[in-house]
């Protein structure tokens, strides 16, 4: 193959026209869409190979429920409730850690003059390591929920519509802790330390709620506060969703509430938010960096 | 000559109180190879950066034909010191990532990892690379780019001289289908492969010019056995020597008449610098500032 063999896509300096700003459109969509699926291939790659990142992840939430209901008696009920907040704590460590990590290692290496000089889209980069934390995720929630299953907690699918609505509060609430993240490991600045202080705010978000809204008599934050909460509003709904426990109605924490509104205006609110601090903390040339 | 591909006026950078980089002029045509040259802690990578688009300057400014580095995709190619490539990743699936970011990726590093000899390691994580083939990894991600400039941080760190001459090809292949090139190096020997130097230390930009113009800024080399060497330190600036190759080598003094130096010496000679010789007068000796032989 010689050099002039070689595939070029860049484009001549010709006037633009109108089919020139259509075509012009299209091939920025298709930029965006190669740059997303590079982060999302990269992470999930990158995370397959990070055994530390998949124990913490996937492994530790199902050995918690395990061990606490190996010593503790639970009523068919809250064994259930029990299972889904163990199952959406790992959702939260997955979304942290997956995202977080190579972010960290990408800061760490100052990878992102790198990005930069290929002018990739902050869009492009927070959507494509967002999928790929889903993916993990998801991973993470069902392998929970299988293991509470497994385990007799009454958890499981009854319908496309309970099924629709949890998958959307599971897509909500990781959107938001990505989010969070990003402010994290830009003051980490190293992937050890932001690993670590990430699954710190996953574990203590689900303490500090009474297990993600599912148990608040354990909760440290008052019940107000806790109610309002994404992970909160998330989990209760997840699991008036899959628990499949006849008086699990009857259970407060599982009251008719709307929680999907609040619930997707956080994510809103979150994706924005995720976007516009990947620009300006991640790919805004002036900063001090 | 055509309009420049890359310009850089006035440019300065600075990380809080501390200016890396202040005031500097630059500009490469399109063709044109020119080599950053200069020591260690300089600020050339920081320089390299900012006229890449990887930082964006403090002060001055960069301009393309397609306008600031970096908001075209695809505009230009890149080459960041250590830094391009995941260690958990294989050299193959780095490649495939920087394949989708840019828009102008080629299939040209096919060519390339066969030419770096790195092909059979392809499907190896980067993180048991060596140094030298991690970096021949990254060239073939850069050069892959087809990019109207090209700015490469250190090419040829840590590479072996067959490769070094390898890269100085690659570039001068570069050169030939007009592209502009910017790489930065502290190794003289990258002069070679250079259209123009430029010379910067700690002053900035000390001088800069052609090969020629800028050998002939430095005075004659006075050159005798290591053990000689007390001999000649008065003939030469400073009284400052280097060591070379079983021998210690230093400038004329502009005060000193070449044709006295060997006067019943015969162990002394007096040669034309090399480039290291260049490297050495503007890095150790010279604080003319600003001095540009053309």
């Amino acid at each position: 193959m010689t050099d002039s063999d070689a595939t070029v896509r860049l484009d001549g300096a010709s006037p633009p026209t109108e089919t020139d700003d259509r075509s012009s459109v299209g091939r920025s969509g298709r930029n965006w869409v190669a740059q997303t699926s590079g982060f999302t291939y990269r992470t999930l790659r990158d995370v397959s190979r990070s055994w530390t990142v998949l124990a913490v992840a996937v492994g530790l939430p199902p050995v918690m429920y395990l061990l606490v209901t190996a010593t503790r008696e639970f009523d068919p009920t809250t064994k259930g409730l029990f299972a889904v907040g163990i199952a959406v704590l790992g959702a939260m460590i997955a979304s942290l850690t997956v995202f977080g990590s190579q972010l960290a290692v990408d800061l760490e290496t100052d990878r992102f003059a790198a990005y930069r000089s290929i002018a990739v889209r902050p869009s492009a980069d927070f959507a494509g390591r967002v999928t790929a934390g889903l993916v993990v995720a998801g991973l993470a929630l069902v392998f929970g929920l299988g293991v509470g299953a497994l385990d007799g907690a009454p958890v499981g699918v009854t319908g496309v519509l309970p099924t629709a609505v949890s998958v959307v509060s599971f897509l909500g609430l990781c959107v938001v802790f990505m989010a969070v993240a990003i402010p994290i490991v830009v003051a980490a600045n190293n992937e050890q330390y932001a690993q670590f202080v990430l699954s710190l705010v996953a574990v203590f978000g689900f303490m500090l709620t009474g297990y993600n809204g599912m148990l608040p008599s354990v909760a440290v934050l008052d019940g107000s506060v806790v109610d309002l909460l994404p992970n909160v509003l998330a989990t209760r709904t997840i699991a008036v969703q899959l628990v499949t426990s006849q008086s699990v109605t009857s259970v407060g924490v599982a009251a008719e509430r709307p929680r999907l509104a609040p619930l997707a205006v956080y994510s809103v609110v979150a994706a924005a938010f995720g976007v516009l601090l990947t620009r300006w903390q991640l790919y805004d040339r002036g900063i001090g960096r | 000559m055509s309009d420049p591909a890359l310009v850089a006026e006035s440019l300065g950078r600075s990380f809080g109180d501390t200016t890396v980089v202040d005031g500097i002029d630059l500009t490469v045509a399109p063709g044109e190879v020119v080599v950053l040259l200069g020591p260690n802690g300089t600020g050339k990578s920081v320089l390299a950066s900012c006229l890449a688009g990887g930082l964006s300057p403090s002060e001055g400014s960069v301009h393309t034909p397609e306008g600031e580095p970096a908001t075209t995709p695809g505009a230009m190619s890149y080459l960041l010191q250590d830094g391009l490539c995941l260690d958990r990743l294989t050299g193959r699936e780095n490649v495939a990532f920087y394949e989708k970011l840019n828009p102008s990726f080629t299939d040209r590093w096919r060519t390339l990892v066969e030419t770096f000899d790195i092909s059979g390691q392809l499907d190896d994580r980067v993180d048991r690379y060596s140094g030298g083939t991690r970096r021949k990894l990254e060239l073939a991600i850069a050069l892959s780019v087809e990019a109207p400039v090209y700015v490469l941080d250190e090419p040829t760190a840590a590479l072996d001289l067959t490769t070094v001459r390898e890269v100085h090809h690659q570039l001068s292949r570069l050169r030939d289908r007009g592209k502009a090139v910017l790489m930065t190096t502290h190794l003289p020997m990258d002069a070679d492969v250079a259209d123009r130097i430029v010379f910067m230390t700690d002053a900035g930009i000390v001088t800069t010019g052609t090969p020629e113009a800028i050998k002939s800024s430095v005075p004659p080399v006075v050159e005798t056995s290591l053990g000689n060497a007390d001999t000649i330190s008065d003939d030469v600036i400073g009284g400052q020597l280097f060591r070379g190759d079983g021998v210690v080598r230093g400038l004329l003094d502009p005060t000193t008449d070449p044709s006295t130096v060997t006067d019943g010496r015969s162990e002394v000679r007096v040669t034309d610098p090399t480039y290291a010789d260049v490297f050495n007068y503007y890095t150790h000796l010279d604080r003319r500032a600003g001095d540009e032989p053309g």
